[in-house]
This record gives C-alpha cells, sequence and structure tokens, in this order.
C-alpha cells in the first residue's frame, strides 16, 4: 500500500493532523494510522518535508530580505526531498524505494479522476444549458442590426404596431391609423382637442360671437 | 446512478443559463425619434427626410409640406431610465421600453402634459408615427424607428 491510495478525505485529515486542527480523539485515530499503516506514514512524512522546507525557505529569505531565490530554492529541493521521504518511510528493505510525485501531480491525477467519475452529467448539463441558452435567444429573435441605424424604410418585420392599451387623462382624442398594407405605417394620432376647439371657437374680430 | 454531486454539477450549469438569461432580459434597443413639422399646402419635403418621404407622404396624405425639426436617438433598457424628447411646442414626448415579446418590443410612449400615455407593441426595423400636436400652424409628427 502506497500514499496514492489514501482518499481525498484521508489526506484531507492527515493535513489538518499535521496543521494541529483535528479534535483531539481524532488526532488520535490520525496517529494511530500512521504508525500503523505504512502509506499514511508516507504520506505523513512528505507533508512534514514539504512544509518544513516552506518553513526553512521563508526565514532564511525573511532574514536576508531578499525573495529572489525563494521559490527556486523551493523547488530546486522539492524532488530530493520526496526522494528523502520516501526512502525514510519505507517500512522495509523488500520495499523498492522509489521518487514521490510532487503535489502538482497529486493534485492533477485527482483532477483527472474527479473529471472521469463525472464527465458524464457534466457533459450532460452543459448540453442542456447550451439548449437552452439557444431556445431563449431564439425566441426573443432579435434582427441583427448595425448599432446606428437611421430611419429608413427598411423591410423588416411586417408585423404591425400594435396598441395595447391607452390611458387618457385629458381632453384628447387617440386614434390608431392602421397601415392597409405592407407598405404603409402605423400612425398613433393625438388630437389636442382643447387647442383646436380654442382655435375654431375663437370669434375674429368684429365677428359675432353667436 | 445519478448522485447528489451529479445533480449539484447539473443545476450549476442551469443556475449559469439562467444568470445569462437574467442578463439578456436586460438588454436594452435604440429608439430613433425624428420631429417632423407638416403643414397643409405646398409639396415640400425637407431632404433631411428623404429616407422616409415614402411612408410619410402616404400616411399623411392631407399634408404637403414636411420639414425635419430635430432627431434623437434613445438608448432604452428595460427598467431603466425613460428617453425624453423636448418638443418644440414646449411638450415632452417620454418614451419608455418594456421588454420583448415576441418579435415585437412594448413601448411605452407618454406625452405628460397632454396626459396620454399609450402601451404598444412594434416591430423593429418599421417606421411608425405619432402625429396630431398643433404647432406652428400645422401639427408635430413623430416618426419613430426600433433598431434593436
Amino acid at each position: 500500500m502506497t500514499a496514492q491510495t489514501l482518499t481525498e478525505r484521508d489526506h484531507e485529515r492527515l493535513e489538518r493532523f499535521v496543521d494541529d486542527a483535528l479534535p483531539a480523539d481524532e488526532a488520535s485515530a490520525v496517529e494511530q494510522q500512521i504508525e500503523a499503516e505504512p502509506a499514511w506514514a508516507e504520506a505523513h512524512a512528505e507533508l512534514l518535508a514539504l512544509r518544513a522546507i516552506l518553513q526553512d525557505d521563508v526565514e532564511a529569505a525573511v532574514e536576508q530580505a531578499d525573495f529572489s531565490n525563494f521559490f527556486a530554492g523551493i523547488e530546486a529541493r522539492l524532488p530530493a526531498a520526496s526522494a528523502a521521504s520516501a526512502v525514510e518511510a519505507a517500512p522495509s528493505p523488500a520495499r523498492p524505494a522509489r521518487v514521490k510525485r510532487g503535489s502538482a501531480e497529486r493534485y492533477r491525477d485527482r483532477l483527472v479522476a474527479w473529471w472521469r467519475r463525472n464527465w458524464t452529467p457534466v457533459l450532460l448539463g452543459a448540453a442542456v444549458a447550451a439548449a437552452i441558452a439557444i431556445w431563449v435567444t431564439a425566441t426573443r429573435a432579435p434582427q441583427a442590426t448595425p448599432a446606428a441605424v437611421p430611419i429608413a424604410e427598411t423591410a423588416g418585420d411586417t408585423a404591425p404596431v400594435v396598441v395595447e392599451g391607452i390611458k387618457n387623462g385629458g381632453d384628447k382624442t387617440v386614434l390608431v391609423n392602421q397601415p392597409v398594407d405592407d407598405d404603409g405605417a402605423t400612425v398613433i394620432w393625438l388630437l389636442d382637442e382643447e387647442q383646436v376647439d380654442d382655435e375654431n371657437t375663437e370669434p375674429a374680430d368684429g365677428e359675432d360671437p353667436i | 446512478m445519478w448522485t447528489r454531486r451529479h445533480l449539484l454539477g447539473a443545476a450549476l450549469c442551469l443556475g449559469l443559463v439562467a444568470l445569462g438569461g437574467g442578463a439578456s432580459a436586460n438588454e436594452g434597443i435604440t429608439l430613433d425619434v425624428s420631429v417632423v413639422h407638416a403643414k397643409k399646402g405646398g409639396a415640400t419635403v425637407d431632404p433631411a427626410l428623404a429616407s422616409i418621404e415614402g411612408a410619410l407622404t402616404k400616411a399623411f396624405k392631407g399634408y404637403g409640406t414636411f420639414r425635419k425639426l430635430d432627431a434623437e436617438k434613445l438608448e432604452l433598457t428595460q427598467g431603466g431610465a425613460p428617453g425624453r424628447v423636448s418638443l418644440p411646442n414646449g411638450k415632452t414626448a417620454v418614451f419608455a421600453y418594456k421588454g420583448a415579446a415576441g418579435p415585437r418590443h412594448k413601448l411605452e410612449l407618454r406625452i405628460p402634459e397632454s396626459k396620454v400615455d399609450v402601451d404598444l407593441r412594434a416591430p423593429a426595423r418599421k417606421v411608425f408615427f405619432q402625429a396630431g400636436l398643433p404647432h406652428d400652424g400645422g401639427i408635430l409628427i413623430l416618426a419613430l424607428f426600433l433598431a434593436d
């Protein structure tokens, strides 16, 4: 058994154990697993080594106030440290020492594994999403029009203008004149009767108002 | 077999689509408004109205003189601020976009000073008119064109 057989949950527990973030009873259980199972021991040693590298480099870099070699130092020490931890954690001489894979590779493997388990629902969901998006777009049916279209007798949608409601709170008359053919245009007439009446009823000078 | 994780993934995808739909629902339109003064008599059409001359003379056969006074391009969004056009007779035409309705767009046209409020559905790329307000011995015509 190797560290690769630990589940995601196991890794999380182990990381929390190293961080002293587990409750006492769980921490005790993890400690027993590290002692009893080589895979746990390997993963534990690897975690400790990685954290030690990070800590050493941070401290050294802070002391020197020069961060230029920080990441380079970590990178340089990663393979060696991983190999060392793998050898130290080997439970018997019969087990061949091998270089452990880096953390990035492990996460990539987890991602690949997740994709293998979930590709069907993800692709199905994406297909449904695309279908709905196409349907929504089609029902909105906006014609592709340049941003600045001048008023023109463009041959567009020939559906006439439909007046759905009129609220007339004054002394005005509203009429809707629909075209009789496709070339015509709808006219919404607003006849200002008050003003028209004023004009019509105002008697001219000298005119008999009756 | 569908697990809770599968359902969660599908719900996430659908949620993204819903967000996209909501965003598109807020898309707006451009309303071109030309303010035209029409008088009876004469036979003169402002060259600036050449693009709508046919529709104009056909819809307003009793008028012979047409002059373009103003033009506005209103960017309207659903739920957004309405567009206003000041008219030369001192009144204001207010336009609000109420969203798409199939191949048409819902608009509200108000002339607050005249206490008139018209809800209408108009197709894009089709000229229509509002007319009748008296002005300077003739009438005002608003030539309206939706470019979505």
